[in-house]
């Protein structure tokens, strides 16, 4: 299992359009990825799941990956995430 | 498009039109009625009415028998399938110039596969519930904890869901939406989603009413981008309008006419022809960026004092909203200042129409010129409480703003300017009771925009002297040129005996506005100009020249200015601008830039 902290950077928070990203980038991967905040975990191929997360700006988020590939799907998630979603400059 | 028409369906009972009878007949039975709305896509459409009534509510579920449920899984599959496969075709056939829409879709369609939600509906059916029940149910729950989330961005997007929803649940009950209408149609509806506007659109739909509002609503924001006329909010629609009438839509107003006059009729005719001929000349700008010739780029901005301004800035491709004069809501009411709720709700429907473009606020610039009760008379009001200082004094009416203000922002593109800033003490002091709204917003456990973005206006020559420090504690800065001008040249505004001596070109007013601009560049701040000097033909290269980044003009010139733009060199006008500096009188200045435009 791959555990990483990530944090919500852009100011929207996790809105519909990133969580569409994030979980189409997730949906790549074998791997099972979790998104744990607060203690709640849901499945981050799940849009629906991702978007009631209600991940805020300054959420910090726990991911778990557990599979053959967690490392990369971690990796590339943490990558996202640093990129702000790839919405802002 | 593939043989068979997706969502022609035979047996709907939801869509019911006469064949239009546009020409003559009016019947003296009908009369003309004019009902008020909210407008949510600019633009003006005469058309029939074609009434899409409302969804009938769940027929009684019972539980299903063992062996039904086999079936009941299968039509929900085809729903499933047949949704998915609409929403595709629909995503395809968007506008690839908007990006916005096919966003939207995309989600819908990742919502409509999302793989829990459909373990979720499969397991409730597998339980005995219909499929229509299990759909709803599942949704049903995810809406909620969305409804409750404290972020309202997101509580918004409980409306995504309702959508796939509504889709799936249309499907099922085998009564799809009938694409077949009759020309120049005008959807009356409870409400649209974004996927059915854009079908229809596909059609021959001309415009829409609907009674549902919510002007950030995707629907309306859908309907912007493929310059679909509608207006929203009207209470009874269906009293008021019957299938076959004969409808107007005025989406710049927000007014529906239903059998109009002969008279009525021509009138919207000819504002239709004159908004053609003037819209097909400067249209072709909307979308075109905004940049010199040489591909430097300006922000341009636009002044909205109400809603219809910002949609109709938005119209014309504004990149947000640079100036909000809140007085204009303290005069337009007629009863002082309005309270923190008014305001509040103003703030927000204003943030949430241009959403996701910025909407900068500024606060109530009150005294000079603009007097208000409880002012004591002053023998110069200009050089007395105004502005900034009237909010200093008045630290109920600064903290029920500020407070309106922050509650906005959640949507996180307000930013709040504060007029007549003087130096770093008056902004610093604003800035301190600023901090302290938010505090007790944050006690209060009210979400708002933690890094709302706040800006000083330079108006005063001393706040233009002061730009480097003003620019260090500033997001923003923005120069409004008519203040600016008449306390640099010591010549009231308003006063007719001194006109003469009021020229935002001479040069004195220039070289304030270089300082300005250059202290904001070196704190990597950016630095604006609103008010009519930006948009002053003579003045936009000026400007341009100057290193001036960011303009905010009122929406009828916003496509002027932009081709204005367009046409400018800024490494040519930087060059200019030099010169003129070096010159002595406005006149001299202005004189000068008619020979270089003539060129």
């Amino acid at each position: 299992m791959c555990e990483r902290e990530l944090t919500v950077q852009n100011r929207a928070g996790l809105h519909t359009r990133p969580a569409a990203h994030l979980v189409k980038l997730a949906s790549r991967f074998r791997s099972e990825i979790f998104l744990v905040k607060e203690g709640a975990a849901i499945n981050a191929k799940s849009i629906i799941g991702v978007m009631t997360l209600a991940a805020e700006q300054g959420a910090q988020l726990l991911l778990r990956a557990e599979g053959d590939d967690e490392r990369e799907a971690a990796d590339a998630i943490v990558e996202f995430f640093d990129a702000r979603f790839g919405e802002e400059s | 498009m593939p043989e068979e028409p997706p969502l022609l369906d035979s047996d709907s009972d939801k869509l019911s039109a006469i064949p239009p009878a546009w020409s003559g007949n009016v019947s003296t039975r009908r009369r003309e009625r004019q009902l008020t709305g909210i407008p949510s896509s600019p633009g003006i459409v005469t058309g029939t009415a074609v009434i899409i009534e409302r969804e009938r509510s769940l027929r009684k579920s019972r539980r299903l028998e063992a062996d039904e449920i086999p079936d009941e899984l299968h039509r929900f599959e085809k729903a499933l399938q047949k949704c998915s496969r609409e929403l595709m075709e629909i995503i395809e056939s968007a506008p690839k110039d908007s990006p916005a829409i096919g966003h939207i879709l995309e989600a819908q369609l990742m919502i409509l596969n999302d793989r829990s939600a459909i373990a979720g509906i499969r397991r409730n059916i597998e339980d005995g519930m219909s499929a229509e029940g299990a759909v709803s149910k599942v949704y049903d729950a995810q809406e909620n904890n969305l409804r409750m989330a404290r972020d309202e961005i997101l509580r918004e997007r409980a409306v995504d869901l309702e959508n796939v929803k509504q889709r799936l649940l249309a499907y099922l009950r085998n009564k799809r939406l009938k694409h077949e209408l009759p020309a120049n149609s005008i959807l009356i509806a409870p409400s649209l989603t974004p996927s059915q506007v854009m079908l229809f659109h596909e059609e021959s739909m001309l415009g829409f009413v609907t009674e549902m509002s919510g002007i950030a609503s995707h629907t309306s924001i859908m309907a912007r981008s493929i310059h679909v006329p509608s207006v929203i909010g009207i209470k009874h629609l269906f009293k008021n309008v019957h299938a076959g009438d004969k409808i107007i839509v005025d989406g710049f107003a927000g007014i529906l006419v239903v059998n109009p006059r002969p008279e009525t009729l021509l009138k919207y005719q000819r504002r239709i022809g004159d908004l053609e001929t003037k819209r097909k000349k400067l249209l072709k700008f909307a979308k075109l960026p905004t940049e010199t010739s040489d591909g430097a780029k300006i922000k341009l901005y636009a002044n909205a004092d109400s809603l219809e301004d910002v949609d109709a800035s938005l119209a014309y491709g504004a990149q947000g909203i640079g100036l909000v004069r809140t007085e204009t809501m303290v005069f337009r009411g007629g009863e002082g200042i309005p309270s923190e709720s008014e305001q509040r709700k103003w703030y927000t429907q204003l943030a949430e129409r241009a959403y996701p473009l910025p909407v900068t606020i500024r606060a109530f610039d009150l005294g000079g010129d603009k007097w208000i009760d409880g002012l004591a008379p002053e023998s110069n009001p200009a050089l007395g409480v105004r502005g900034l200082r009237y909010l200093l004094q008045q630290r109920k009416v600064f903290r029920d703003q500020i407070k309106a203000v922050l509650r906005a922002s959640t949507h996180r593109n307000v930013r709040f300017m504060l007029p007549m800033v003087t130096g770093l003490e008056d902004f610093q002091r604003a800035l301190g009771i600023i901090e302290k709204c938010k505090a007790s917003l944050r006690k209060s456990g009210i979400s708002f925009d933690q890094k709302m973005p706040i800006g000083a206006m330079i108006e005063t020559p001393s706040a233009a002297l002061l730009a480097d420090q003003l620019a260090g504690k500033a997001d923003f800065l923005s120069i409004g040129t008519n203040d600016l001008t008449q306390y640099t040249l010591a010549a009231d505004r308003i006063n007719v005996n001194v006109a003469s001596f009021f020229d935002s070109f001479n040069p004195a007013v220039l070289r304030l506005i270089k300082m300005v601009v250059e202290a904001g560049r070196k704190c990597d701040v950016p630095v604006g100009i609103c008010g009519e000097f930006a948009a002053h033909a003579a003045s936009t290269g000026v400007l341009i020249g100057l290193g001036v980044t960011d303009l905010s003009v009122a929406p009828e010139t916003l496509l002027e200015t932009k081709r204005r733009i367009r046409k400018t060199s800024a490494a040519h006008a930087r060059s200019i601008s030099q010169e003129l500096l070096q010159l002595s009188e406005g006149s001299e200045i202005r004189k000068r830039i008619r020979a270089i435009r003539k060129k």
